[in-house]
């Protein structure tokens, strides 16, 4: 993901996922499969959090757009994402890597460390996501089910398309 | 943090606020259910920041209720001073001409509680017509007597004052004594000189007795909380007072309008009130 044409790619890609996850994969009301948060999480770590919330918002924008459900909702937990993304890298990763052009990706952080990275971003995204999702209507236990199973899937999620799609492209 | 950093810190901040509050107007306006519920959110956090700054206006605003209290219950003692004349009046066969007794409400200055001789200073004085010798009563029984005024403050001698005796009566049968304060317990007075016969009881009110020119009659003090009898001849009666000292704030002067006629007759029939 070094040059543009590249980002373009690997973003239409996972949209293109998320929409195929969308309309043929359905596991179940406690879980959500959702590829907005690799989308934020593999942002270039040199990339601004103005910058980053925006691209989130139109990541999230698109994947609500794309997706028969409620506009807006993958959008503020994505902004959300974005906005914290930076503070949690430096939660397990060097302060220096945060103005260098670096993916986080398992490659380039190794996996134990990559993968409590991921787990973090995931539930600052699903809390948000939930929480607007289920606003009033569900109870705590509930809540905490669908968080607990939608963070394990997309985590595979993640790993999975960080092999297949960055790996092969590397 | 340099002035850069901090200003781009703030734009972060205000991009973040602003893309989440789009994305909250979006869901808002595209699932009735999270309309539903966020709207009701609002509201509630709404209601409660309305129903803080009313706390607040109310508190700010209870110094200006209270002093309207105070400048009506001031208007409802003379109006009640106005009406006990005029009832005193319909009992008797004179011509009433008797002026009664007004109030000027004042506020406490200065005031001592833990003395033997304890004083108070009000802040209305001779501009507004106060002279020495007016009675100073609360919502809760007397307080003390004018000593001495300036234009615009008055010294109170204080009924916490061992040299001060008041002249009081015991509510349910009119029979009168003086009452003076033993310079111990701010909330404890002595009644003397009652007769034996007077069959007071403990928990018997105590008021004025009208019989000076300084106190209005009636004006409840007390109770009686202890009676001994001295030398065979008098009661004296422990009095607990209603008045709480520590908490006096505002006051009124009570003034006789008849009390320059009074003295003048006094003093031509060679009585000295004191």
């Amino acid at each position: 993901m070094k040059t543009n044409p590249s980002k373009i790619l690997f973003c239409a890609v996972v949209l293109l996922i998320q929409i195929v996850l969308s309309d043929f994969v359905n596991i179940g009301p406690y879980v959500y499969l959702c590829t907005v948060p690799m989308l934020v999480i593999y942002l270039s770590m040199d990339q601004d959090s103005i910058g980053s919330m925006l691209l989130a918002f139109g990541f999230g924008l698109a994947v609500d757009a794309l997706e028969d459900g409620v506009l807006g909702l993958n959008a503020v937990s994505a902004v959300a994402l974005a906005a914290v993304r930076k503070p949690l890298f430096t939660i397990f990763f060097s302060k220096e890597n945060l103005n260098r052009a670096i993916i986080p990706s398992i490659q380039e952080v190794g996996i134990f460390k990559h993968v409590n990275y991921i787990l973090c971003s995931l539930v600052v995204y699903f809390v948000v996501y939930i929480f607007f999702d289920s606003i009033g209507l569900e109870n705590f236990s509930t809540s905490l089910l669908r968080l607990v199973f939608s963070c394990a899937a997309n985590l595979l999620l993640i790993l999975s398309l960080d092999f297949f799609l960055l790996n092969t492209r590397r | 943090m340099g002035r850069s950093a901090f200003v781009r810190n703030i734009i972060t901040i205000v991009v973040f606020i602003t893309l989440e509050a789009l994305c909250i107007v979006m869901i808002t306006n595209n699932s009735i259910v999270q309309r539903y519920n966020i709207m009701g959110d609002l509201r509630e956090v709404q209601s409660f920041f309305w129903e803080k700054t009313g706390d607040i206006s109310y508190y700010f605003s209870l110094k200006k209720d209270n002093q309207a209290l105070v400048a009506e219950n001031e208007n409802l003692r003379r109006q009640l001073g106005l009406y006990q004349q005029l009832g005193a009046v319909s009992d008797s066969s004179f011509t009433p001409i008797s002026g009664g007794y007004s109030y000027t409400q004042a506020d406490i200055v200065k005031m001592s509680t833990s003395k033997q001789h304890n004083y108070m200073l009000l802040n209305k004085g001779s501009i507004l017509g106060i002279s020495e010798g007016m009675g100073v009563v609360s919502d809760n029984g007397i307080v003390g007597i004018v000593d001495a005024v300036s234009d615009n403050y008055s010294h109170v001698i204080s009924t916490l004052n061992v040299g001060q005796s008041i002249s009081a009566r015991l509510a349910k049968n009119d029979h009168f004594g003086l009452m003076h304060w033993d310079g111990v317990d701010q909330h404890k007075a002595t009644l003397s000189e009652i007769s034996l016969h007077c069959e007071a009881a403990r928990g018997d009110t105590i008021s004025t007795s009208g019989y000076s020119s300084v106190f209005p009659a009636d004006i409840p003090i007390g109770i009686v909380s202890d009676i001994k009898q001295v030398g065979g001849l008098y009661l004296d009666i422990e009095v607990e007072l209603f008045q709480d000292y520590k908490s006096l704030r505002h006051v009124y002067i009570v003034a006789n309008n008849d009390k320059s006629e009074i003295t003048q007759l006094e003093q031509q029939a060679g009585i000295n009130e004191d």
